[in-house]
């Protein structure tokens, strides 16, 4: 293939690119964006561990599992009022200071049923900053909220993926 | 055979001297200036040592156009492609910030880390002994400037962790600087900036990203090394070399798509991403039918093909976070329609004590290989032993 061929071939190559570009900006709107991506060694933010701190009337039906930036809980708990928490580390292990921003997943698994039992997250703050070389932790309480109607106690389970998205801090 | 001076050896002595004591250098606030500061300082030092050193250096690299756009049209074909990936794995959003300051701040901490570095191993390369063993030392040494060595060891926290990092870390970037010292020996340092700028660039603007597991990423990059190396190994024989036309012929790139696309119908077929996959049997409980060590092919089934399910077939099905193979004894429906198997391993005494439902079945077993799944037992069985602990508090 001569020069010129190529150079033409390098021109249809961009201009494919911007043409993806402007696709996607179409369809920005439904698309489904999970999470951020882990895309070089630069950016490495991840989960490195989950213990459980405390379980009230609470069993784990499936042990907690996490990826880089979700964490997965399946939790039975037994009765009104019992509990079970568990702390989240994250470490930044690349070279980029980082800031959350986001968290997802809470507001989904708590609009689900059985809606009595509640996900909330605690020591977050949102731009809260995670440096180079840094760790932070998250509490995760999953709880049964006691209320006068539940009269039949029979345990009750629920599963929620929680999603901790960061962003490079400017 | 070209004299080593004294620069060069000492250029050589700068960059282990920064390899050594990086990781000393992420200290307090200096860790947050890393990218913005300490490395592109360290980096604009070898360029400036480099240029002096290559003052005097003229190289002419042959077909060097040719090469250069070649690698440029595989670079943003591979783009497209991975881009287009996205479309069957998802896609994540970008954790670089858009903003105009922070798209400046990462332009300086990687376009010009990118350009001084590839110009210093253009300098080594162009300045050393001809021989293998001084293109080996120069690849090494940035291989190993591009490793994290401040936080290296939190990825040999478990066997699993380690063979993740390995995998999708230390074998690409290894498979990457082989192929950029030799881009840099037979066409020059802007092959190279023609195969980085782009990455770099996609990476920097770009707001989404496939969202693709470390398996695929480390294969994307792996295939692409092995193409671009093809590619340009073809030109320099047809343009540079005076072989003949038949071996020339043997090295045409195209001859290996057949083989890049077995390659990739088998990790697809490994990585489960067809309709029937392997999986590697790990205890004895169907034995003397499948034995520990075996690999069976299981098909997946989707819920219409899950009602088909009979007596007697042979299930993969989820339990917790384990995967179990066993054999169906009997099938029950309850009041409320929901179907209900009850499992049991051929070699077990006893059917297994919980039900099996519907939507915990993955796959009908096909049919087993005998023994070849046992690497895959063994290194699974070394994951599991080199677990951290669970802990748990008060």
């Amino acid at each position: 293939m001569s020069d010129k061929k190529k150079n033409y071939l390098i021109v249809a190559l961009l201009i494919a690119i911007v043409a993806m570009s402007i696709g996607y900006a179409a369809l920005a709107q439904v698309l489904t964006i999970n999470g951020t991506a882990n895309i070089d060694a630069e950016w490495d933010i991840s989960i490195t561990d989950i213990q459980v701190l405390s379980q009230v009337g609470a069993t784990d039906k499936q042990l907690p599992t996490y990826t880089n930036t979700t964490a997965t809980f399946n939790v039975d708990l037994e009765y009104p009022g019992s509990s079970s928490t568990y702390l989240i580390t994250v470490e930044n292990k690349g070279t980029i200071n980082a800031k959350l921003s986001e968290i997802t997943g809470i507001a989904d698994a708590n609009s689900a049923n059985p809606t009595k039992i509640q996900y909330s997250v605690k020591k977050s703050d949102l731009n809260d900053e995670l440096n180079v070389g840094e760790s932070k932790t998250f509490e995760i309480k999953v709880e049964w909220l006691s209320s006068d109607e539940d009269k039949n106690i029979i345990s009750e389970s629920k599963i929620a993926t929680i999603g901790l998205n960061y962003i490079q801090n400017q | 055979m070209k004299r080593i001076n004294i620069e060069i050896i000492l250029l050589y002595l700068f960059i282990i001297l920064y390899i050594s004591f990086a990781s000393i250098l992420f200290v307090d606030k200096l860790v947050s200036n890393y990218n913005l500061l300490i490395n592109p300082i360290f980096w604009f030092i070898c360029f400036i040592i480099s240029i002096y050193i290559c003052k005097d250096t003229k190289i002419r690299e042959k077909a060097k156009s040719d090469k250069i756009q070649t690698i440029l049209i595989i670079v943003l074909i591979y783009l497209i492609f991975y881009f287009i990936s996205g479309l069957f794995f998802g896609y994540s959003k970008s954790p670089y910030s858009h903003a105009f300051i922070s798209i400046i701040k990462n332009l300086w901490s990687f376009l010009i880390i990118i350009i001084f570095k590839e110009y210093t191993r253009y300098c080594l390369c162009n300045n050393c002994s001809k021989s293998k063993l001084f293109y080996a030392l120069v690849t090494i040494l940035f291989i190993l400037t591009e490793i994290n060595f401040y936080n290296v060891e939190s990825n040999f926290i478990s066997g699993e962790s380690a063979f993740k990092y390995v995998s999708s870390v230390i074998i690409p970037l290894i498979a990457e600087n082989v192929l950029f010292t030799y881009l840099t020996i037979v066409c020059g340092y802007k092959a190279v900036l023609a195969y980085r700028l782009p990455m770099m660039f996609a990476n920097i603007i770009l707001p989404i990203f496939p969202d693709l597991n470390w398996f695929i990423i480390a294969l994307y990059k792996l295939v692409l090394s092995f193409v671009c190396f093809l590619s340009i190994n073809y030109i320099q024989a047809k343009k540079t070399e005076r072989i003949s036309r038949r071996r020339i012929r043997k090295q045409n790139p195209i001859k290996n798509i057949p083989f890049i696309i077995t390659l990739f119908i088998f990790v697809g077929f490994v990585a489960g991403f067809f309709k029937y996959m392997p999986i590697a049997v790990m205890s004895n409980s169907m034995a003397k039918l499948i034995n520990r060590g075996d690999l069976v092919v299981v098909e997946k089934l989707n819920s219409k093909e899950k009602k088909k399910l009979k007596q007697y077939d042979i299930i993969e099905y989820k339990l917790g976070n384990n995967v179990i193979i066993h054999r169906i004894i009997k099938i029950e429906k309850t009041s409320d329609g929901e179907v209900r198997y009850i499992t049991k391993g051929d070699n077990n005494n006893a059917a297994d004590n919980k039900y099996v439902l519907e939507d915990q079945v993955l796959a009908k077993v096909k049919f087993k290989v005998p023994v070849i799944g046992y690497p895959i037992v063994l290194l699974n069985e070394f994951f599991e032993n080199t677990k951290p602990d669970v802990e748990m508090g008060v």
